[in-house]
Protein backbone atom coordinates (compact mmCIF):
# COMPACT_ATOMS: atom_id res chain seq x y z
CA UNK A 1 0.00 0.00 0.00
CA UNK A 2 1.48 3.53 -1.10
CA UNK A 3 1.81 5.31 2.55
CA UNK A 4 0.35 9.21 1.39
CA UNK A 5 1.90 10.58 4.57
CA UNK A 6 5.88 9.81 3.64
CA UNK A 7 5.07 11.14 -0.13
CA UNK A 8 5.21 14.52 1.47
CA UNK A 9 8.85 14.38 2.83
CA UNK A 10 10.29 13.45 -0.44
CA UNK A 11 12.89 15.63 -0.86
CA UNK A 12 12.09 15.72 -4.72
CA UNK A 13 8.70 14.55 -5.23
CA UNK A 14 8.05 13.25 -9.23
CA UNK A 15 6.77 15.44 -11.40
CA UNK A 16 3.09 15.01 -12.27
CA UNK A 17 3.88 15.45 -16.38
CA UNK A 18 5.36 11.94 -16.29
CA UNK A 19 3.30 10.69 -19.31
CA UNK A 20 6.15 12.08 -20.91
CA UNK A 21 8.91 10.99 -19.06
CA UNK A 22 7.17 7.32 -19.40
CA UNK A 23 7.33 7.71 -22.66
CA UNK A 24 10.70 8.18 -23.38
CA UNK A 25 12.36 6.91 -20.38
CA UNK A 26 13.89 3.34 -21.15
CA UNK A 27 13.34 2.65 -17.42
CA UNK A 28 10.43 4.16 -15.53
CA UNK A 29 10.31 3.77 -11.60
CA UNK A 30 7.23 5.50 -9.76
CA UNK A 31 6.42 5.67 -6.12
CA UNK A 32 7.87 1.98 -5.72
CA UNK A 33 7.63 0.96 -2.25
CA UNK A 34 8.72 -2.79 -0.93
CA UNK A 35 7.75 -4.21 2.48
CA UNK A 36 9.18 -6.96 3.71
CA UNK A 37 6.82 -9.69 6.10
CA UNK A 38 8.81 -10.49 9.29
CA UNK A 39 8.22 -12.66 11.88
CA UNK A 40 5.65 -11.91 14.69
CA UNK A 41 3.18 -9.80 12.11
CA UNK A 42 5.89 -7.12 11.40
CA UNK A 43 6.78 -5.66 8.45
CA UNK A 44 9.97 -3.94 7.20
CA UNK A 45 9.58 -1.14 5.15
CA UNK A 46 13.04 -1.48 2.96
CA UNK A 47 12.17 0.79 0.21
CA UNK A 48 9.88 4.03 0.54
CA UNK A 49 8.43 5.99 -2.56
CA UNK A 50 11.12 5.61 -4.54
CA UNK A 51 11.12 7.54 -8.21
CA UNK A 52 13.44 7.80 -10.89
CA UNK A 53 14.21 7.02 -14.49
CA UNK A 54 17.06 5.61 -16.33
CA UNK A 55 17.02 6.76 -20.19
CA UNK A 56 18.44 4.47 -23.29
CA UNK A 57 22.17 4.24 -22.88
CA UNK A 58 22.43 5.79 -20.04
CA UNK A 59 24.48 4.58 -16.82
CA UNK A 60 22.73 4.87 -13.93
CA UNK A 61 24.41 4.05 -10.25
CA UNK A 62 22.54 3.83 -7.20
CA UNK A 63 24.63 4.10 -4.39
CA UNK A 64 24.23 4.64 -0.17
CA UNK A 65 25.24 3.47 3.15
CA UNK A 66 24.49 -0.60 3.77
CA UNK A 67 20.66 -1.38 3.97
CA UNK A 68 18.98 1.07 2.07
CA UNK A 69 17.38 -0.98 -0.26
CA UNK A 70 19.82 -1.03 -3.02
CA UNK A 71 19.80 -4.78 -3.56
CA UNK A 72 15.70 -4.47 -3.14
CA UNK A 73 15.29 -1.65 -5.97
CA UNK A 74 17.43 -3.79 -7.83
CA UNK A 75 15.73 -7.09 -7.43
CA UNK A 76 11.83 -5.92 -8.14
CA UNK A 77 13.05 -4.35 -11.50
CA UNK A 78 15.02 -7.77 -12.25
CA UNK A 79 11.42 -8.94 -10.90
CA UNK A 80 13.00 -11.59 -8.47
CA UNK A 81 11.12 -9.42 -5.63
CA UNK A 82 7.23 -8.27 -6.06
CA UNK A 83 6.65 -4.81 -5.45
CA UNK A 84 4.66 -3.73 -2.48
CA UNK A 85 3.38 -0.67 -4.30
CA UNK A 86 4.16 1.58 -7.53
CA UNK A 87 5.25 1.02 -10.83
CA UNK A 88 8.25 -0.19 -12.69
CA UNK A 89 7.83 -0.23 -16.46
CA UNK A 90 10.72 -0.68 -18.63
CA UNK A 91 9.97 0.83 -22.49
CA UNK A 92 6.19 1.71 -21.55
CA UNK A 93 5.58 -2.16 -19.72
CA UNK A 94 5.05 -3.12 -16.54
CA UNK A 95 6.91 -6.34 -15.30
CA UNK A 96 5.73 -8.96 -14.10
CA UNK A 97 8.54 -11.40 -12.92
CA UNK A 98 11.94 -11.99 -14.28
CA UNK A 99 12.43 -12.20 -18.26
CA UNK A 100 15.61 -12.25 -20.23
CA UNK A 101 14.67 -8.44 -21.74
CA UNK A 102 16.78 -7.98 -17.96
CA UNK A 103 19.53 -9.28 -17.58
CA UNK A 104 21.38 -9.29 -14.07
CA UNK A 105 24.80 -9.85 -12.81
CA UNK A 106 25.15 -10.43 -8.83
CA UNK A 107 27.71 -10.27 -6.55
CA UNK A 108 28.89 -13.35 -6.05
CA UNK A 109 30.20 -15.72 -8.82
CA UNK A 110 27.50 -17.17 -10.24
CA UNK A 111 28.85 -18.94 -13.51
CA UNK A 112 27.97 -22.41 -13.90
CA UNK A 113 30.57 -24.51 -12.86
CA UNK A 114 29.73 -28.08 -14.76
CA UNK A 115 29.67 -25.52 -17.90
CA UNK A 116 32.64 -23.88 -19.67
CA UNK A 117 33.01 -20.42 -20.56
CA UNK A 118 31.25 -21.10 -23.83
CA UNK A 119 28.36 -22.49 -22.62
CA UNK A 120 27.86 -20.58 -19.99
CA UNK A 121 27.78 -17.29 -22.17
CA UNK A 122 25.77 -19.45 -24.49
CA UNK A 123 23.33 -20.16 -21.81
CA UNK A 124 20.28 -17.60 -22.29
CA UNK A 125 20.45 -18.39 -26.03
CA UNK A 126 20.02 -22.36 -25.94
CA UNK A 127 17.22 -22.30 -23.27
CA UNK A 128 15.22 -19.56 -25.16
CA UNK A 129 15.59 -22.24 -28.16
CA UNK A 130 18.01 -19.93 -30.61
CA UNK A 131 19.79 -22.21 -33.84
CA UNK A 132 22.92 -23.60 -33.49
CA UNK A 133 24.37 -20.75 -35.97
CA UNK A 134 22.74 -17.86 -34.47
CA UNK A 135 24.53 -19.43 -30.99
CA UNK A 136 27.81 -19.44 -32.13
CA UNK A 137 28.11 -15.75 -33.48
CA UNK A 138 26.50 -14.24 -30.98
CA UNK A 139 28.26 -16.35 -28.00
CA UNK A 140 31.63 -15.25 -29.76
CA UNK A 141 31.24 -11.51 -30.52
CA UNK A 142 30.60 -11.09 -26.40
CA UNK A 143 33.63 -13.92 -25.55
CA UNK A 144 35.71 -11.96 -27.79
CA UNK A 145 34.11 -8.39 -26.15
CA UNK A 146 35.23 -9.57 -22.74
CA UNK A 147 38.61 -10.34 -23.80
CA UNK A 148 38.01 -14.22 -22.78
CA UNK A 149 38.07 -16.11 -26.41
CA UNK A 150 41.67 -17.64 -25.46
CA UNK A 151 39.31 -18.98 -22.89
CA UNK A 152 36.33 -20.08 -24.11
CA UNK A 153 37.14 -23.79 -23.50
CA UNK A 154 38.21 -23.46 -19.93
CA UNK A 155 35.77 -23.98 -16.61
CA UNK A 156 34.86 -21.35 -14.44
CA UNK A 157 36.79 -23.01 -11.75
CA UNK A 158 40.08 -22.41 -13.82
CA UNK A 159 39.75 -18.67 -14.18
CA UNK A 160 40.26 -15.50 -11.61
CA UNK A 161 37.32 -13.33 -9.99
CA UNK A 162 37.77 -11.00 -12.36
CA UNK A 163 37.56 -13.36 -15.21
CA UNK A 164 34.18 -14.89 -14.03
CA UNK A 165 32.82 -11.58 -13.53
CA UNK A 166 33.59 -11.16 -17.23
CA UNK A 167 31.53 -14.28 -17.66
CA UNK A 168 28.70 -13.44 -16.10
CA UNK A 169 28.42 -9.95 -18.23
CA UNK A 170 29.07 -11.64 -21.45
CA UNK A 171 25.90 -13.96 -20.69
CA UNK A 172 24.09 -11.13 -19.81
CA UNK A 173 24.75 -9.16 -23.01
CA UNK A 174 24.50 -12.24 -25.18
CA UNK A 175 20.88 -12.49 -24.55
CA UNK A 176 20.23 -9.38 -25.93
CA UNK A 177 18.87 -7.79 -22.62
CA UNK A 178 17.32 -4.03 -23.10
CA UNK A 179 18.80 -3.48 -19.55
CA UNK A 180 21.55 -4.41 -18.03
CA UNK A 181 21.05 -4.84 -13.76
CA UNK A 182 23.97 -5.37 -11.71
CA UNK A 183 24.47 -5.31 -7.93
CA UNK A 184 28.29 -4.81 -6.55
CA UNK A 185 29.52 -7.14 -9.30
CA UNK A 186 33.42 -6.14 -8.70
CA UNK A 187 32.18 -5.86 -4.76
CA UNK A 188 34.46 -9.11 -4.64
CA UNK A 189 37.82 -8.12 -6.47
CA UNK A 190 41.07 -6.53 -5.65
CA UNK A 191 41.92 -3.14 -6.23
CA UNK A 192 43.39 -3.38 -9.56
CA UNK A 193 41.15 -5.44 -11.24
CA UNK A 194 38.55 -3.68 -10.32
CA UNK A 195 39.85 -0.70 -12.35
CA UNK A 196 40.04 -3.05 -15.17
CA UNK A 197 36.75 -4.51 -14.90
CA UNK A 198 34.99 -0.83 -14.88
CA UNK A 199 37.27 0.57 -17.83
CA UNK A 200 36.26 -2.81 -19.75
CA UNK A 201 32.80 -2.12 -18.49
CA UNK A 202 32.54 1.37 -19.70
CA UNK A 203 33.70 0.32 -23.20
CA UNK A 204 31.60 -2.68 -23.51
CA UNK A 205 28.69 -0.82 -22.32
CA UNK A 206 28.80 2.04 -25.33
CA UNK A 207 29.88 -0.33 -27.74
CA UNK A 208 26.59 -2.06 -27.23
CA UNK A 209 24.32 1.05 -26.70
CA UNK A 210 23.49 -1.17 -22.89
CA UNK A 211 21.49 0.89 -20.87
CA UNK A 212 22.69 0.25 -17.47
CA UNK A 213 21.23 0.31 -13.79
CA UNK A 214 24.26 -0.86 -10.97
CA UNK A 215 24.49 -0.60 -7.25
CA UNK A 216 27.61 0.10 -6.07
CA UNK A 217 29.73 1.09 -2.57
CA UNK A 218 32.35 2.44 -3.95
CA UNK A 219 32.26 5.84 -4.89
CA UNK A 220 35.42 6.24 -7.14
CA UNK A 221 33.10 3.44 -9.21
CA UNK A 222 30.09 5.42 -9.55
CA UNK A 223 32.35 8.35 -10.66
CA UNK A 224 33.53 6.83 -12.91
CA UNK A 225 31.05 4.93 -14.49
CA UNK A 226 27.51 7.10 -14.14
CA UNK A 227 25.86 9.06 -16.49
CA UNK A 228 23.72 9.97 -13.46
CA UNK A 229 24.06 9.08 -9.49
CA UNK A 230 21.30 8.44 -7.07
CA UNK A 231 22.51 8.58 -3.55
CA UNK A 232 20.03 6.45 -1.50
CA UNK A 233 19.72 7.33 2.37
CA UNK A 234 18.04 3.92 4.68
CA UNK A 235 15.52 3.49 7.10
CA UNK A 236 13.32 3.67 5.02
CA UNK A 237 15.29 3.32 1.82
CA UNK A 238 13.90 6.66 -0.22
CA UNK A 239 15.81 8.83 -3.09
CA UNK A 240 18.09 11.35 -0.92
CA UNK A 241 19.95 13.27 -3.97
CA UNK A 242 19.82 12.63 -8.20
CA UNK A 243 23.06 13.87 -9.25
CA UNK A 244 24.38 14.22 -12.63
CA UNK A 245 27.84 13.44 -13.70
CA UNK A 246 30.25 16.47 -14.81
CA UNK A 247 30.28 14.77 -18.05
CA UNK A 248 28.07 12.61 -19.72
CA UNK A 249 28.39 9.73 -22.09
CA UNK A 250 31.32 10.46 -24.61
CA UNK A 251 32.68 13.38 -23.03
CA UNK A 252 33.40 10.88 -20.30
CA UNK A 253 37.14 10.26 -18.86
CA UNK A 254 38.12 6.90 -20.19
CA UNK A 255 40.60 6.07 -17.86
CA UNK A 256 40.64 6.50 -13.70
CA UNK A 257 43.49 8.49 -13.99
CA UNK A 258 42.00 11.26 -16.62
CA UNK A 259 39.09 11.19 -14.26
CA UNK A 260 41.24 12.83 -11.43
CA UNK A 261 42.44 15.68 -13.88
CA UNK A 262 38.63 16.78 -13.95
CA UNK A 263 38.15 19.00 -11.10
CA UNK A 264 34.76 18.47 -10.78
CA UNK A 265 35.01 14.93 -10.28
CA UNK A 266 37.04 15.78 -7.66
CA UNK A 267 34.89 18.25 -6.15
CA UNK A 268 31.86 15.71 -6.48
CA UNK A 269 33.54 12.83 -4.70
CA UNK A 270 33.76 14.86 -1.59
CA UNK A 271 30.38 16.07 -1.88
CA UNK A 272 29.61 12.28 -2.11
CA UNK A 273 31.66 11.65 0.62
CA UNK A 274 30.13 14.25 2.84
CA UNK A 275 26.50 12.84 1.89
CA UNK A 276 28.01 9.33 2.84
CA UNK A 277 29.23 10.50 6.32
CA UNK A 278 25.53 12.31 6.98
CA UNK A 279 23.54 9.37 6.45
CA UNK A 280 25.91 6.67 8.00
CA UNK A 281 24.17 5.96 11.38
CA UNK A 282 26.91 6.79 14.08
CA UNK A 283 25.87 5.22 17.25
CA UNK A 284 28.03 7.45 19.67
CA UNK A 285 26.50 10.87 18.85
CA UNK B 1 60.62 -22.18 35.50
CA UNK B 2 62.15 -24.60 33.22
CA UNK B 3 60.77 -25.46 29.86
CA UNK B 4 61.19 -29.13 29.23
CA UNK B 5 62.99 -30.47 26.44
CA UNK B 6 59.93 -32.31 24.20
CA UNK B 7 60.73 -35.85 23.32
CA UNK B 8 62.29 -36.31 19.97
CA UNK B 9 59.09 -38.06 18.72
CA UNK B 10 56.66 -35.55 19.20
CA UNK B 11 58.44 -33.23 17.05
CA UNK B 12 56.94 -35.45 14.24
CA UNK B 13 52.92 -34.44 15.24
CA UNK B 14 52.42 -31.58 14.02
CA UNK B 15 48.99 -30.01 14.47
CA UNK B 16 47.24 -30.12 11.26
CA UNK B 17 50.08 -30.11 9.48
CA UNK B 18 50.77 -32.25 5.64
CA UNK B 19 52.20 -35.78 6.06
CA UNK B 20 54.13 -36.62 2.88
CA UNK B 21 52.32 -38.88 0.42
CA UNK B 22 55.35 -41.79 1.07
CA UNK B 23 55.14 -41.21 4.84
CA UNK B 24 51.11 -41.83 4.77
CA UNK B 25 51.34 -44.60 2.57
CA UNK B 26 53.59 -45.91 4.97
CA UNK B 27 51.90 -45.64 7.58
CA UNK B 28 48.29 -46.80 6.64
CA UNK B 29 50.27 -50.01 5.53
CA UNK B 30 51.74 -50.24 8.99
CA UNK B 31 48.47 -50.27 10.74
CA UNK B 32 47.02 -53.34 8.58
CA UNK B 33 50.21 -55.52 9.38
CA UNK B 34 49.95 -54.36 13.10
CA UNK B 35 46.15 -55.60 12.91
CA UNK B 36 46.94 -58.72 11.12
CA UNK B 37 50.00 -59.50 13.73
CA UNK B 38 48.12 -58.62 16.60
CA UNK B 39 45.03 -60.69 15.67
CA UNK B 40 47.82 -63.60 14.94
CA UNK B 41 49.48 -63.50 18.34
CA UNK B 42 46.20 -63.00 19.88
CA UNK B 43 44.76 -66.40 17.88
CA UNK B 44 47.70 -68.56 18.40
CA UNK B 45 48.02 -67.93 22.32
CA UNK B 46 47.30 -71.24 24.46
CA UNK B 47 44.43 -69.60 25.77
CA UNK B 48 42.36 -69.01 22.99
CA UNK B 49 40.39 -71.34 21.37
CA UNK B 50 41.58 -71.48 17.90
CA UNK B 51 38.28 -73.21 16.37
CA UNK B 52 36.45 -70.13 17.77
CA UNK B 53 38.94 -66.94 16.89
CA UNK B 54 41.46 -68.93 13.98
CA UNK B 55 44.36 -67.08 13.00
CA UNK B 56 44.67 -64.68 9.65
CA UNK B 57 46.08 -67.38 7.88
CA UNK B 58 43.45 -69.74 8.42
CA UNK B 59 41.01 -67.25 7.07
CA UNK B 60 42.40 -66.64 3.98
CA UNK B 61 42.84 -70.66 3.88
CA UNK B 62 39.06 -71.01 4.26
CA UNK B 63 38.64 -68.25 1.97
CA UNK B 64 40.75 -69.71 -0.45
CA UNK B 65 38.67 -72.94 -0.47
CA UNK B 66 35.41 -71.35 -0.43
CA UNK B 67 36.27 -69.77 -3.72
CA UNK B 68 37.98 -73.33 -5.04
CA UNK B 69 35.34 -76.04 -3.86
CA UNK B 70 32.31 -74.50 -2.40
CA UNK B 71 31.53 -72.00 -5.63
CA UNK B 72 31.74 -69.33 -2.96
CA UNK B 73 31.58 -66.69 -6.18
CA UNK B 74 28.10 -67.62 -6.85
CA UNK B 75 26.42 -66.55 -3.55
CA UNK B 76 28.92 -63.44 -4.07
CA UNK B 77 27.59 -62.52 -7.37
CA UNK B 78 23.95 -63.06 -6.04
CA UNK B 79 24.39 -60.78 -3.06
CA UNK B 80 26.27 -58.24 -5.68
CA UNK B 81 22.66 -58.73 -7.52
CA UNK B 82 20.71 -58.28 -4.95
CA UNK B 83 22.45 -54.71 -4.07
CA UNK B 84 22.32 -53.36 -7.17
CA UNK B 85 19.26 -54.29 -7.67
CA UNK B 86 17.50 -53.03 -4.83
CA UNK B 87 19.86 -50.00 -4.56
CA UNK B 88 18.92 -48.87 -9.02
CA UNK B 89 15.44 -49.42 -7.08
CA UNK B 90 15.65 -47.21 -4.73
CA UNK B 91 17.10 -44.57 -6.77
CA UNK B 92 14.84 -44.59 -9.54
CA UNK B 93 12.31 -43.64 -7.05
CA UNK B 94 14.46 -41.47 -4.66
CA UNK B 95 15.63 -39.40 -7.52
CA UNK B 96 12.74 -38.05 -8.72
CA UNK B 97 10.90 -37.32 -5.36
CA UNK B 98 13.88 -35.96 -4.02
CA UNK B 99 14.89 -33.56 -6.92
CA UNK B 100 11.12 -32.55 -6.79
CA UNK B 101 10.59 -32.04 -2.72
CA UNK B 102 14.44 -29.94 -2.70
CA UNK B 103 13.12 -27.63 -5.77
CA UNK B 104 9.34 -27.01 -4.95
CA UNK B 105 8.50 -26.23 -1.49
CA UNK B 106 4.86 -27.71 -1.90
CA UNK B 107 6.05 -31.27 -2.59
CA UNK B 108 8.19 -30.57 0.51
CA UNK B 109 5.35 -29.51 2.52
CA UNK B 110 2.97 -32.96 0.96
CA UNK B 111 5.79 -35.40 0.96
CA UNK B 112 7.74 -34.96 3.84
CA UNK B 113 5.57 -34.90 6.97
CA UNK B 114 5.41 -38.47 5.50
CA UNK B 115 8.30 -40.13 4.46
CA UNK B 116 10.87 -38.29 7.28
CA UNK B 117 9.22 -41.10 10.24
CA UNK B 118 9.90 -43.42 7.84
CA UNK B 119 13.85 -43.17 8.46
CA UNK B 120 12.72 -43.62 12.15
CA UNK B 121 11.38 -47.40 11.46
CA UNK B 122 13.70 -49.68 11.58
CA UNK B 123 13.55 -51.79 8.43
CA UNK B 124 14.18 -54.80 9.75
CA UNK B 125 11.06 -55.05 11.70
CA UNK B 126 9.33 -55.40 8.17
CA UNK B 127 11.05 -58.89 7.60
CA UNK B 128 8.02 -61.09 9.17
CA UNK B 129 5.84 -58.83 7.17
CA UNK B 130 7.44 -59.44 3.64
CA UNK B 131 8.15 -62.50 4.19
CA UNK B 132 4.13 -63.37 4.32
CA UNK B 133 3.85 -61.34 1.56
CA UNK B 134 6.28 -62.00 -1.07
CA UNK B 135 8.04 -65.27 0.61
CA UNK B 136 12.03 -65.79 0.84
CA UNK B 137 12.83 -65.50 -2.86
CA UNK B 138 14.76 -62.40 -3.78
CA UNK B 139 11.74 -60.21 -4.07
CA UNK B 140 11.51 -59.92 -0.58
CA UNK B 141 15.41 -59.50 -0.16
CA UNK B 142 15.25 -56.80 -2.66
CA UNK B 143 12.41 -55.20 -1.40
CA UNK B 144 13.66 -54.97 2.20
CA UNK B 145 17.08 -53.80 0.84
CA UNK B 146 14.82 -51.19 -0.84
CA UNK B 147 13.07 -50.20 2.42
CA UNK B 148 16.27 -50.17 4.44
CA UNK B 149 17.65 -47.25 2.32
CA UNK B 150 15.31 -45.33 0.12
CA UNK B 151 13.90 -43.08 2.99
CA UNK B 152 17.12 -41.83 3.61
CA UNK B 153 17.90 -41.44 -0.02
CA UNK B 154 14.82 -39.32 -0.38
CA UNK B 155 15.54 -36.97 2.34
CA UNK B 156 19.42 -36.36 1.45
CA UNK B 157 18.67 -36.21 -1.77
CA UNK B 158 16.13 -33.37 -1.19
CA UNK B 159 18.79 -31.62 1.25
CA UNK B 160 21.37 -31.94 -1.63
CA UNK B 161 18.92 -29.82 -3.80
CA UNK B 162 18.04 -27.44 -1.83
CA UNK B 163 21.89 -26.26 -1.01
CA UNK B 164 21.79 -25.18 -4.48
CA UNK B 165 22.47 -21.75 -4.55
CA UNK B 166 19.78 -19.61 -5.05
CA UNK B 167 21.58 -17.09 -7.49
CA UNK B 168 22.23 -19.74 -9.54
CA UNK B 169 18.52 -20.29 -9.85
CA UNK B 170 17.81 -16.28 -10.19
CA UNK B 171 20.51 -16.01 -12.55
CA UNK B 172 18.61 -18.58 -14.90
CA UNK B 173 15.71 -16.85 -14.64
CA UNK B 174 16.78 -13.72 -15.65
CA UNK B 175 18.39 -15.21 -18.23
CA UNK B 176 14.63 -16.30 -19.43
CA UNK B 177 14.56 -19.80 -18.71
CA UNK B 178 11.31 -21.27 -17.36
CA UNK B 179 10.50 -23.61 -14.67
CA UNK B 180 11.43 -26.76 -16.56
CA UNK B 181 14.13 -25.56 -18.15
CA UNK B 182 15.66 -24.47 -14.64
CA UNK B 183 14.96 -27.91 -13.14
CA UNK B 184 16.53 -29.72 -15.74
CA UNK B 185 19.38 -27.09 -17.00
CA UNK B 186 20.74 -25.58 -13.35
CA UNK B 187 18.95 -27.52 -9.94
CA UNK B 188 20.35 -31.19 -11.41
CA UNK B 189 23.63 -30.29 -12.65
CA UNK B 190 23.84 -28.19 -9.94
CA UNK B 191 23.20 -30.48 -6.77
CA UNK B 192 24.29 -33.94 -8.77
CA UNK B 193 27.86 -33.65 -7.20
CA UNK B 194 26.42 -34.13 -3.73
CA UNK B 195 23.38 -36.19 -5.05
CA UNK B 196 26.51 -38.87 -6.03
CA UNK B 197 28.26 -38.50 -2.27
CA UNK B 198 25.03 -39.74 -1.28
CA UNK B 199 24.15 -42.55 -3.07
CA UNK B 200 28.37 -43.34 -2.56
CA UNK B 201 27.02 -43.15 1.56
CA UNK B 202 24.20 -44.88 1.15
CA UNK B 203 25.05 -47.62 0.00
CA UNK B 204 27.28 -48.36 2.95
CA UNK B 205 24.25 -48.58 4.46
CA UNK B 206 22.71 -51.27 2.12
CA UNK B 207 25.66 -53.29 2.45
CA UNK B 208 24.96 -53.49 6.08
CA UNK B 209 21.40 -54.65 5.49
CA UNK B 210 22.70 -57.36 3.15
CA UNK B 211 23.47 -59.55 5.97
CA UNK B 212 20.45 -59.56 7.56
CA UNK B 213 18.78 -59.84 4.26
CA UNK B 214 20.17 -62.95 3.94
CA UNK B 215 20.39 -64.18 7.56
CA UNK B 216 16.94 -64.47 7.20
CA UNK B 217 15.16 -67.36 5.52
CA UNK B 218 17.83 -67.65 2.68
CA UNK B 219 19.63 -70.08 0.57
CA UNK B 220 22.15 -68.61 -1.10
CA UNK B 221 24.33 -65.10 -0.94
CA UNK B 222 27.16 -64.65 1.51
CA UNK B 223 25.29 -63.95 4.42
CA UNK B 224 23.47 -67.46 3.60
CA UNK B 225 26.65 -68.73 3.70
CA UNK B 226 27.83 -67.19 6.73
CA UNK B 227 24.67 -68.89 8.34
CA UNK B 228 25.81 -72.28 6.81
CA UNK B 229 29.21 -71.75 8.67
CA UNK B 230 27.39 -71.35 11.96
CA UNK B 231 25.75 -74.59 12.21
CA UNK B 232 29.12 -76.54 11.56
CA UNK B 233 31.30 -73.98 13.43
CA UNK B 234 33.34 -72.91 10.61
CA UNK B 235 34.16 -69.50 12.36
CA UNK B 236 37.32 -69.33 9.65
CA UNK B 237 34.70 -69.37 6.66
CA UNK B 238 32.42 -67.17 8.72
CA UNK B 239 35.17 -64.27 8.84
CA UNK B 240 36.22 -65.00 5.61
CA UNK B 241 32.73 -64.06 4.81
CA UNK B 242 33.09 -60.70 6.80
CA UNK B 243 36.51 -59.88 4.79
CA UNK B 244 34.76 -60.13 1.40
CA UNK B 245 31.85 -57.91 1.94
CA UNK B 246 34.37 -55.58 3.52
CA UNK B 247 35.99 -55.71 0.71
CA UNK B 248 32.96 -55.42 -1.82
CA UNK B 249 32.06 -52.18 0.25
CA UNK B 250 35.29 -51.09 0.04
CA UNK B 251 35.42 -51.70 -3.76
CA UNK B 252 32.02 -50.10 -4.55
CA UNK B 253 33.08 -47.12 -2.21
CA UNK B 254 36.35 -46.90 -4.70
CA UNK B 255 34.16 -47.16 -8.05
CA UNK B 256 31.55 -44.17 -6.84
CA UNK B 257 34.43 -42.12 -5.71
CA UNK B 258 35.99 -42.46 -9.04
CA UNK B 259 33.12 -41.89 -10.96
CA UNK B 260 32.97 -38.71 -8.95
CA UNK B 261 36.37 -37.49 -10.15
CA UNK B 262 35.85 -38.93 -13.28
CA UNK B 263 31.80 -37.16 -14.12
CA UNK B 264 32.66 -33.39 -12.19
CA UNK B 265 36.71 -33.03 -12.63
CA UNK B 266 35.92 -29.08 -11.80
CA UNK B 267 35.32 -29.93 -7.97
CA UNK B 268 38.91 -31.70 -7.84
CA UNK B 269 40.78 -29.26 -9.13
CA UNK B 270 40.73 -26.47 -7.06
CA UNK B 271 43.97 -26.39 -5.69
CA UNK B 272 45.13 -26.19 -9.42
CA UNK B 273 46.84 -22.17 -10.09
CA UNK B 274 44.55 -20.27 -11.99
CA UNK B 275 45.24 -20.45 -16.07
CA UNK B 276 45.51 -16.42 -15.78
CA UNK B 277 45.10 -13.46 -13.75
CA UNK B 278 43.06 -10.58 -13.90
N1 LIG C 1 14.11 -11.13 1.99
C1 LIG C 1 14.13 -10.19 2.96
N2 LIG C 1 13.36 -10.34 4.07
C2 LIG C 1 13.38 -9.40 5.03
N3 LIG C 1 14.11 -8.29 4.99
C3 LIG C 1 14.90 -8.08 3.93
C4 LIG C 1 14.95 -9.03 2.86
N4 LIG C 1 15.83 -8.58 1.93
C5 LIG C 1 16.29 -7.41 2.40
N5 LIG C 1 15.73 -7.10 3.59
C6 LIG C 1 15.98 -5.89 4.37
O1 LIG C 1 15.72 -4.77 3.56
C7 LIG C 1 16.66 -3.76 3.79
C8 LIG C 1 17.34 -3.39 2.49
O2 LIG C 1 18.12 -4.48 2.06
P1 LIG C 1 19.01 -4.44 0.76
O3 LIG C 1 19.67 -5.76 0.65
O4 LIG C 1 18.19 -3.99 -0.39
O5 LIG C 1 20.09 -3.31 1.13
P2 LIG C 1 21.37 -2.86 0.32
O6 LIG C 1 21.25 -1.41 0.14
O7 LIG C 1 21.51 -3.68 -0.91
O8 LIG C 1 22.50 -3.19 1.35
P3 LIG C 1 24.01 -3.64 1.05
O9 LIG C 1 24.71 -2.40 0.63
O10 LIG C 1 24.50 -4.11 2.38
O11 LIG C 1 23.97 -4.68 0.01
C9 LIG C 1 17.63 -4.28 4.83
O12 LIG C 1 17.25 -3.74 6.08
C10 LIG C 1 17.43 -5.77 4.80
O13 LIG C 1 17.64 -6.32 6.06
MG1 LIG D 1 22.96 -5.18 -1.54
Amino acid sequence: MIDKSSTLLLSDPPQEASREQQAVSKLYISQVCKNFQLKGHKTLCAVSSVSFEVQQSEICILLGPSGCGKSTILRMVAGLESISAGRILLDRQPITGPGRDRGMVFQSYTSFPWLTVKQNVEYGLRVNGHSRAERQDITNHFIDRVRLTPFKDAYPDQLSGGMRQRVAIARALANGPEILLMDEPFGALDPETRWQMQELLLDIVRMENMTVLMVTHDVDEALFLADKILFLSSHPGTVRERIPAPLQNSAKPTTKESMYEIPEYINLQKKIMHLMREVTYDPTS
Amino acid sequence: MTQLAEPAILANFEIKKQVPKRVQVLLGFASWVLFFLGWHLLATNSQINQQLFPPPLKVFTALWMLFAEENFLADVLQSVFRILASYGIAIAIALPLGLLMGTFPMVEAFLNPLVSPFRYLPAPSFIPLLLMWLGTGDEQKIAFLVLGVIWFLITLIMDNTQAVPMELVETAKTLGAGKGSILRTIIFPAALPNIVDTFRQMLAVSWTYLVIAEIVAATNGIGAMMMRAKRFVHVDEIMAGILVIGFLGLLFDTALRLLHWQLFPYLHRSQQKNLYAY
